[in-house]
């Protein structure tokens, strides 16, 4: 059979493209699988509903750092670098609570699904105040 | 009338006696309203909040001592409770000392206004509590000869 040199520069062509494309690792387009948006960066919740963004409040030296806004119904999770135990409790007792242990511990919370400003505080510790916004 | 009750019943003396309590009164009530919180978050051991009471206790008590009868063990022990406090607070806002013992670990390095009242009250109160010793120490100097 006889075979078209030009043709077959142009198959050879297009599977190198598809190669090339291939290579890219999985997550490295904004919100893969097991991609996580930064610390301390406004979130949101998964996008076309295939992704799962792992949204973090991190408490260390008493103080909070975490996502100023969350999507309605976002899974928060808590994480404490502090020694001593701590809680992410809204100041009107209802819309969420949950309490990380120190040395590392963490507890998870649903972020509530009415829109609104959610503040919140430590249980423990008075001092300590943050702002969850949800919309 | 001996020499050193004449002295605690100066004006100046029944005023430096107050203030002193006073210190351990803010130094007692800070450290009661907060130690719940701080017990749960900190229960190894004895636990923070057992300590907060104790330490609101003892403050209590001295400063009914040096209420009544502002003489010179009184003061010191108003010293004793208020400056061991004082560098309490100090310590565990600036230094990472992990649990020793029943004591757990207490890092705390953050300073808020009922913190830093109670640090304020401490540090004068035993401030306080050092010149009240002192004079009661004169006047006992003078009585002797």
């Amino acid at each position: 059979m006889r075979q078209n040199p030009k043709a077959m520069m142009v198959i050879v062509a297009a599977a190198a493209l598809i190669a090339v494309s291939g290579c890219g690792s999985p997550g490295t387009d904004g919100y893969g699988a097991s991609s996580s948006p930064p610390s301390g960066a406004s979130s949101s919740a998964p996008q076309s509903g295939t992704a799962t963004i792992t949204i973090t409040i991190t408490i260390k030296d008493f103080g909070y750092q975490g996502p100023v806004s969350v999507s309605p119904g976002a899974k928060i999770t808590v994480k404490n670098q502090d020694a001593q135990a701590h809680t992410v409790t809204s100041d009107d007792g209802k819309a969420f609570d949950a309490a990380a242990d120190g040395g590392g511990g963490t507890a998870t919370f649903t972020a509530p699904t009415t829109p609104g400003s959610y503040p919140y505080h430590c249980a423990y510790h008075s001092n300590m105040h943050g702002t969850l916004v949800v919309k | 009338m001996s020499a050193s009750l004449a002295t605690r019943r100066r004006p100046r003396d029944i005023v430096l006696r107050l203030l002193v309590v006073t210190a351990l009164v803010i130094d007692a009530v800070v450290h009661w309203q907060l130690a719940p919180g701080y017990q749960l978050a900190a229960p190894a051991g004895i636990g923070q909040g057992n300590l907060f009471r104790l330490e609101a206790v003892a403050a209590v008590l001295v400063g009914l001592y040096v209420l009544v009868r502002g003489s010179r063990p009184a003061y010191a022990a108003a010293l004793l409770v208020a400056g061991s406090a004082f560098i309490a607070v100090l310590l565990y806002r600036y230094v990472d000392i992990p649990a020793l013992g029943p004591i757990p670990s207490m890092y705390e390095p953050v300073w808020f206004f009922e913190k830093a009242l109670s640090a304020v009250a401490e540090g004068l109160g035993a401030a306080l509590a050092g010149v009240g010793f002192l004079r009661q120490r004169g006047s006992a100097r003078r009585r002797r000869r």
